[in-house]
């Protein structure tokens, strides 16, 4: 967890403003969202399946158009135009939750990482560099470059994933259940490797997870999500330990523990 | 209790087992063999002819022999060089078309499934419409437009053929523009061209390899179904449907007139369609991964 903390005064990377999405006319995936990240926190972004969490990281990541609301990247507004798309580079990334459907199966590991470094003009030496930074922060060999995805397993894949949205050296990296598809023991290893990351570079993350475990780990902020509304929203220790909405109490005793677990 | 611990097995690396005889791509092998097998002995026959196929070198409708292996048909000329001959003109007419429909086929197919919207609605009911109407009638009024050349013959092919790569490529690329690599690839910036020639062609390169082989197949069918009817392959050129249009008469007393260039469509149509099977188990085994 970093120790970054949200101050008025500082302008936040990404902010939702009263955003709603509805799908079809009638379907509501997001309704009346605000939530801001700030350089440097973590802000996880909970809710049981369905409750609006991707649509959420597909409006902030331009991929879906918000049917009423505003956002703004860096203070200035953005929308699916070229122009904002051209801004969200550079300064967004994301990494999404399946490890074997984010990665090309026909680009090399090279290839992959060298995909965010192409649209910002970043080539030869530099790009050279970025990409042995990129591998050495995700704990990858120069070896591996010429390899494709299928040769490495689902927690190596995922750290790729890791590698390519931290290349272009963004401000913030959207998670979006990146731990759900892996076990217990390469979560771990992928949730620290973020968290060192994170104090080494600075970036933010919005964490999206359905677990509260993995987001009591990392988020210093938490934005409880229910049917596409957020039910409560808080720093992390206030919301996990005083919870106020009830589906929030609901969803804090609903976590499994192990027996013995104090 | 002592347990022996099994050394962790590195998953990443490929099981080293022996090859089984269930393994071997029998119906790629056979095809492709098939369809060389072809290519080279018409090669042969036109650079190094048995016997010259334009002259009445033997006598009227002999039978098999030692210099004219399958005999000679009613004006004296080498039955087995021609045959030969027109099994070349076959490969090389439905390589030609398979090649074109694909090409043509694969950029807007892929174009049409990219961008959606009003350019995939109109190329879509164009598609509808073309492959509603009759494939015999499209290539007779194509051949009275551009002519009766062996390419205009290719070209009429390969537009007969480029609607059903549409539609395949498209549907192929509907699906792999919804995989987060290409949403991801979006994110990072790239731009359409490189997102249609980097990520979704490459992917829709299985399919298009069977789609292709399988318009292969009909196109050997189609051409000597033209060249029956006197508007495929002109002659001198030999083509085994001519040559079947021009035997039929000798049916009771010549059989091998009719039975070798007969052979020669039923040959090249069971090897395109062995390789498309072959291709289809290949490519459907090696989806999970890329070989190199």
């Amino acid at each position: 967890m970093s120790t970054a903390v949200s101050s008025a005064d500082s302008t936040p990377i990404i902010e939702l403003r009263n955003v709603s999405k509805v799908f079809l006319g009638s379907v509501t995936a997001l309704d009346d969202v605000s939530l801001q990240v700030f350089p440097g926190e973590t802000v996880g972004v909970v809710g049981e399946s369905g409750s609006g969490k991707t649509t959420l990281s597909k409006v902030a990541l331009l991929l879906e158009e918000p049917t009423s609301g505003e956002m703004r990247l860096l203070g200035e507004p953005i929308s699916l135009s070229k122009e904002s798309r051209n801004k969200l580079r550079g300064v967004v990334h994301a990494v999404f939750q399946d490890p074997y459907s984010s990665l090309n199966p026909r680009f090399t590991v090279r290839q992959t990482l060298l995909e965010p470094l192409g649209p910002l003009g970043i080539k030869g030496d530099e790009a050279k560099e970025r990409i042995m930074q990129a591998l050495a922060d995700v704990e990858l060999s120069e070896g591996d470059l010429r390899k494709y995805p299928a040769q490495f397993s689902g927690g190596q894949r995922q750290r790729i994933c890791i590698a390519r949205a931290l290349v272009g050296r963004p401000s913030l990296i959207i998670l979006d259940e990146p731990t759900s598809s892996l076990d217990a023991l390469v979560q771990a290893k992928v949730l620290n490797l973020l968290l060192k990351l994170q104090a080494e570079r600075n970036v933010a993350y919005l964490f999206i997870t359905h677990d509260l475990g993995v987001v009591n780990r990392v988020a210093d902020r938490i934005a409880v999500m229910q049917h596409g509304v957020v039910v409560e929203q808080g720093l992390s220790a206030q919301v996990l330990r005083n919870p106020e909405h009830p589906y929030t109490k609901q969803l804090l005793a609903s976590v499994p523990r192990v027996k013995g677990d104090s | 209790m002592n347990y022996t611990l099994k050394k962790p097995q590195d998953d990443t690396k490929k099981p080293q087992t022996k090859k089984r005889f269930q393994d071997v791509n029998v119906s790629l092998i056979a095809g492709i063999a098939i369809i060389a097998g072809l290519t080279l002995l018409g090669v042969v026959m036109t650079f190094w002819p048995l016997n010259n196929p334009s002259l009445s070198l033997g006598g009227r409708l002999e039978g098999p022999s030692a210099r004219f292996w399958l005999g000679t048909d009613d004006i004296g000329r080498d039955t087995f060089t021609r045959v030969a001959q027109a099994a070349l003109t076959g490969v090389a007419v439905s390589i030609a078309a398979a090649a074109g429909a694909c090409m043509v086929g694969a950029v807007i197919g892929a174009f049409t499934g990219y961008v959606s919207g009003w350019p995939d609605k109109v190329i879509m009911r164009v598609v509808d419409a073309l492959l509603a109407i009759p494939s015999i009638l499209i290539v007779l009024i194509l051949r009275l437009v551009l002519g009766t050349g062996v390419w205009q013959l290719v070209l009429a092919l390969a537009f007969l053929y480029s609607p059903s790569v549409v539609r395949v490529i498209r549907s192929t690329v509907l699906v792999t523009r919804r995989s987060d690599f290409v949403a991801l690839a979006e994110i990072a910036g790239v731009n359409t061209p490189s997102i249609l020639l980097k990520y979704l062609l490459p992917n829709s390169l299985p399919t298009l390899l069977v789609q292709g082989a399988s318009v292969g197949s009909n196109a050997v069918v189609l051409e000597a179904v033209l060249s029956y009817l006197g508007q495929g392959i002109q002659p001198p050129q030999p083509s085994a449907g001519r040559m079947l249009y021009e035997y039929t008469k000798f049916m009771q007393t010549s059989p091998m007139l009719l039975i070798a260039p007969a052979m020669v469509v039923f040959l090249l149509t069971v090897g395109w369609n062995l390789t498309a099977d072959g291709l289809q188990r290949a490519l459907l085994i090696t989806r999970s991964g890329v070989k190199k």
